[in-house]
């Protein structure tokens, strides 16, 4: 009885404690320290909040299996609501970082099921838009988009379903169609999609081990025809993949470049989180 | 009569034809050559000492085995079927011993070196070789402010194939998460 308020005392200053260290980005020290008051408390699911920054402390720390388990323990075990919500928003973060974008895509329209304010709902369901878009079909995505209802997303989803149609027809380069220029004038590939440098000394080298071997020829030297027709070749060839490569790199480039503005526009509308976070109710 | 210097225009032999045996054809064959500029004969008639090949022909063997050898050292690729373990000495010598005293630093990630041997030993001399120098004519001073190089410590990060794990981690959620 006389130790009761004083371990709830030290169990709020330890999560006190981890709550500063999680917040100036400690997040090893800080996943320590959540461990330690989800221990003192006995329950993981009477400390939500502890329990899920413990997941994210984990994911941030490039441990996303161990980030999973507890985000889908909590999901599974916590009541329907706001922390249940965000147990599956984790957890589609987690398989999103992972590239498991078919379960991120069902785990954020799960937990947009579960928010009651529409701020949270409709983020949950922009970002199962944009995970349809990184699997591949930016058209669909800019589709879903435009289905989402825009109460608190009024500036950002015209532009982010800007950027799903700009990303669903990108300016592409043929990687066949510069390796083949690469095959009739080496270098040329690499210089189409803008690697000047790539182009001049894949054309210089295999120009110069062509003469080599063309002198070589002439000369009737056996060695030196092995040599440099070795040499030669192996540039050609390496000048033909290099035009498919830059093209390749080109269009990824390119992509980047249409996909850098998202992180951007989605931080200008984050949800700020509750000041008085709902309790766990049975 | 006037003689050319090291070849005798007439004599015994002169009147045979360029396939006759003997003397005759051979000095057709010297002719032959040294209108062509593959042989220049010393003075006296005599062939010079070094074996009848000329300082031209001499010298650009010499800059051409110069050029293969910096090839075979730099890119660290050997011929030959036998090519991959002479290469992977290569790579060692020129990384303990030639890089540092060169003081040439890779714009890339891994280094040119052990991109080539990785590819030599993934894809064998030939398509190893290709793979190699096509990565090897990309190594410049330009290439870090090309598009489509993502850059890591000041050096391109090009890995010959992305390992599990190595392929880039992001998630938009993850900033959007209200805890």
């Amino acid at each position: 009885m006389v130790l009761g308020p004083f371990a709830l005392a030290l169990l709020i200053s330890s999560s006190g404690f981890a709550d500063r260290l999680y917040e100036s980005g400690e997040y090893a020290a800080a996943a320590v320290e959540y461990e330690r008051a989800l221990w003192d408390a006995g329950d993981t699911l009477s400390l939500p909040l502890e329990a899920l920054r413990l997941a994210r402390c984990w994911q941030e720390c490039a441990d996303p299996g161990r980030a999973l388990a507890m985000y889908d323990f909590l999901s599974s075990r916590l009541p329907p609501g706001y922390w249940r919500g965000c147990a599956l928003m984790g957890a589609g973060s987690v398989c999103e970082q992972v590239g498991n974008l078919g379960r991120a895509r069902q785990d954020y329209l799960a937990a947009s099921g579960e928010f009651a304010d529409s701020c949270m709902r409709e983020r949950c369901e922009v970002l199962a838009a944009l995970c349809t878009g990184r699997s591949g079909d930016w058209q669909g995505a800019a589709e879903d988009l435009e289905e989402v209802p825009c109460a608190s997303l009024e500036g950002a989803r015209p532009r982010l379903t800007s950027i799903a149609r700009s990303a669903a027809r990108p300016p592409r380069r043929s990687a066949f169609l510069c390796a083949a220029a690469s095959a009739v004038l080496p270098g040329a590939g690499q210089a189409a999609c803008g690697h000047w440098m790539d182009g001049a000394s894949s054309l210089l080298m295999t120009a110069g081990t062509g003469a080599l071997f063309a002198m070589s020829l002439h000369d009737g030297d056996r060695a030196e025809q092995f040599l440099f027709g070795w040499l030669a070749l192996s540039f050609y060839g390496g000048g033909i993949l290099g035009g498919a490569r830059a093209a390749d790199r080109w269009n990824e480039a390119r992509m980047q470049a249409i996909l850098s503005e998202v992180p951007e526009v989605l931080a200008r509308y984050a949800c700020e989180p509750p000041a008085a976070a709902p309790l766990p109710t049975d | 009569m006037h003689h050319a210097p090291g070849i005798h225009r007439e004599g015994p032999l002169a009147g045979e034809g360029p396939r006759g045996r003997g003397e005759g054809g051979r000095l057709q064959a010297l002719r032959l050559h040294a209108r062509r500029g593959r042989f220049a004969l010393g003075c006296g008639g005599r062939p010079d000492p070094l074996g009848g090949r000329s300082a031209r022909r001499l010298a650009r063997q010499a800059s051409g085995m110069a050029l293969a050898a910096l090839l075979t050292v730099v890119c660290g690729a050997a011929p030959g079927p036998s090519g991959c373990g002479s290469a992977c000495l290569l790579f060692l010598e020129y990384r303990t011993a030639a890089g540092p005293a060169l003081d040439r630093s890779c714009v890339f990630e891994p280094s040119c070196s052990r991109y080539a041997e990785q590819a030599m030993e993934r894809l064998g001399p030939l398509a190893g070789a290709a793979v190699a120098f096509e990565r090897w004519t990309r190594c410049h001073d330009f290439a870090r402010s090309e598009a489509g190089y993502s850059l890591e410590r000041g050096r391109i990060r090009d890995p010959l194939s992305p390992g599990r794990g190595e392929e880039e981690e992001w998630s938009w959620g993850r900033s959007l998460l209200p805890f």
